[in-house]
């Protein structure tokens, strides 16, 4: 009952702003959690070594060149 | 259905997120050094207004603060999954002023940014000055590592390559630093932030003089955002000609394709103010020339030439047969422990990554033809009418800066404050800074490529074998969670501004309400 009356009483003093950072902030880390999460944490990482990078640069390898945009005429 | 590459898709994946993220920096960089510039008149002065605007803008620096925070470290989640290869390669160079930068100054911003809100109180006038003095300071290091950083990809200096770890290394990090091109970088850069700040206080001020509120704070805001918003674009102008004249020294091509210039011109090389670019025709139709202004800004001199990009293809035709020197010879290394290359070969090493260019092309780039050389060759111009025109508009801007400011000191000067269409040209030019920044930032990436690093590994071979599905995905999670918080930040922005100064400051975080009893 105590517990209850004292959030509700600095939620009353909280300032307007304050409270609304706060809860962009909680957006903004979970949001940054959950693309972590599903597209960009160590299972999704790409672990090159020495002998993966020499392959890709001097092995039989080909990457398509960057968009058609940044070649003459484009 | 056109398939888009994972190239193409990671390149847009890393635009968008960076220039999402460029819309929070420049007015943290510019409000935190206005805020200081105010807080230490009040501190000179005594007299509460200068308080109370510090707390208004503050207000307002604390909203875009929050939104704009770790926002950058989403680019820093892409290196290890779409740039794997990049990071592998540049890793060792690239990762340690990000790394000085996390631990140095977002430190320093983020703690001293705490006790800007809530020290008001706790500390004497004097020491919250130096509070705010450090939270500026603290952004504008922020902007200098990461500046570094990028310089490092425009004009890689103070490394070497590894060729058994396949890594460049750091040779001098002194040279690293001290690049040339991170030096006109950050100046440029934090001097387009300053202008966005006192661009973001005039507007407000002159919507506050257009409603006839809070007319005192906005008058002295105005004054204030003239002043340095004047010095501060007439420095943006200025050292965007060091900028200028860094890429003529290291990025021939890109200031070859930001004029448009196919041929070489006869020193000193005119500066095309308009005209039409034809990529296929390679000439610039309907061209409006200014005598000389090219060869002194990109040259610094009256008789040295400004290259053509005909002359900068058939320069990288050479660099690229050259490279191929370096490239078979690296190529026997591997699996041979401590083998070293041939003493013949080691010229070449500087011509490297033209030969990576072939890769692009054909797999076995030892057997290319003239024809794939020429192709590869003529894959160094970057997209010339985005160049053109983007780096017209920002430069167009730019002036028009100087302008409204010099009008805006002029009439706070002469206390004419009350002219309605100045103030109303003040308001509409509130997102121009913004423009101009991106744009800055388009012509200096986009004007990059094909390489990822200038003239040491193209784009494509930076470039992870991730499924094309997973970046679109990701891509369309950061569209809208970037999305989302420029809407959250305009909405609290105008919210606030709308309330004006008099509202309660967050600083009272318990502010206690007066009691009946």
């Amino acid at each position: 009952m105590a517990l209850n009356s004292l959030r509700a009483d600095i939620a009353t003093r909280l300032h307007p702003l304050v409270r609304e950072i706060g809860l962009v902030l909680v957006f903004k880390l979970v949001a940054l959690l959950l693309l972590y999460t599903f597209f960009f944490g160590p299972s999704h990482r790409v672990h090159v070594t020495p002998d993966g990078a020499h392959s890709a640069v001097f092995g039989p390898h080909t990457t398509s060149p960057a968009d058609p945009l940044s070649r003459p005429g484009g | 259905m056109h398939e888009i590459d994972i190239v193409t898709l990671s390149r847009l994946q890393f635009a968008l997120t960076a220039l999402y993220h460029f819309l929070f920096v420049p007015l943290t960089l510019g409000l935190s050094i206005l805020l200081a510039i105010m807080e230490t008149v009040y501190v000179m002065t005594g007299r509460t207004i200068w308080r109370d605007m510090v707390k208004f803008w503050g207000t307002l620096f604390g909203i875009n603060f929050a939104m704009g925070v770790a926002t950058g470290i989403t680019m820093e989640f892409q290196f290890g999954t779409n740039w794997a290869y990049y990071s592998h390669y540049v890793g060792d160079v690239f990762g340690v002023p990000l790394a000085i930068e996390g631990l140095m100054a977002f430190f320093l911003e983020g703690t001293f940014v705490g006790l800007f809100f809530f020290g008001w109180d706790r500390m004497s006038k004097r020491a919250h000055m130096i509070v705010t003095w450090l939270v500026a300071i603290g952004s504008n290091l922020s902007a200098l590592w990461i500046l570094v950083a990028n310089a490092w990809m425009q004009n890689p200096v103070g490394t070497i390559f590894n060729p058994q770890t396949m890594r460049m290394e750091v040779s001098s990090f002194f040279d690293v630093l001290f690049n040339p091109v991170a030096q006109a970088k950050f100046v440029h850069t934090v001097s387009a932030g300053y202008v966005t700040g006192a661009m973001f206080m005039l507007s407000i001020g002159a919507y506050y003089l257009l409603r006839g509120r809070h007319t005192e704070i906005a008058r002295r805001s105005i004054t204030v955002a003239a002043s340095f918003g004047l010095a501060s674009a007439l420095s943006v102008v200025v050292l965007g000609d060091e900028s200028g004249y860094t890429a003529g020294q290291n990025q021939k091509m890109k200031i070859a394709a930001i004029e448009s210039m196919w041929e070489t011109e006869a020193a000193p090389a005119p500066f095309t103010l308009v005209g039409i670019p034809d990529s296929k025709a390679q000439t610039t139709h309907y061209a409006v020339q200014i005598p000389w202004a090219l060869g002194l800004v990109a040259t610094r001199s009256l008789h040295l030439p400004v290259e053509g990009i005909k002359d900068l293809v058939s320069q990288a035709e050479g660099r690229i047969r050259n490279g191929l020197v370096a490239y078979r010879a690296l190529a026997t290394l591997q699996g041979k422990a401590g083998a070293t290359l041939p003493h013949e070969a080691e010229p070449a090493m500087r011509d490297l990554g033209y030969a990576l260019l072939l890769k692009g092309i054909r797999p076995d780039i030892e057997n290319s033809t003239d024809a794939e050389i020429h192709q590869a060759a003529m894959s160094t111009i970057p997209n010339v009418g985005v160049l053109f025109w983007g780096f017209r508009f920002m430069v167009g801007l730019g002036f028009y800066f100087i302008a409204l400011f010099a009008l805006a000191f002029y009439l706070s000067s002469w206390r004419r404050l009350d002219r309605k269409w100045f103030l109303r040209a003040a308001l509409l030019s509130l997102p121009l800074p913004w423009v101009a920044a991106e744009l800055g930032w388009i012509v200096a990436e986009y004007g990059r490529q094909p390489w990822i690093i200038d003239g040491v590994l193209p784009t494509f071979l930076g470039v992870s074998d991730v499924p094309a599905s997973n970046v679109l995905l990701s891509l369309a999670g950061f569209v809208l969670f970037y999305s989302t918080l420029a809407a959250v930040d305009l909405y609290l922005m105008i919210k606030y501004v709308r309330m004006g100064p008099d509202a309660p400051k967050p600083n009272a975080i318990l502010h206690v309400p007066a009691r009946a009893d």
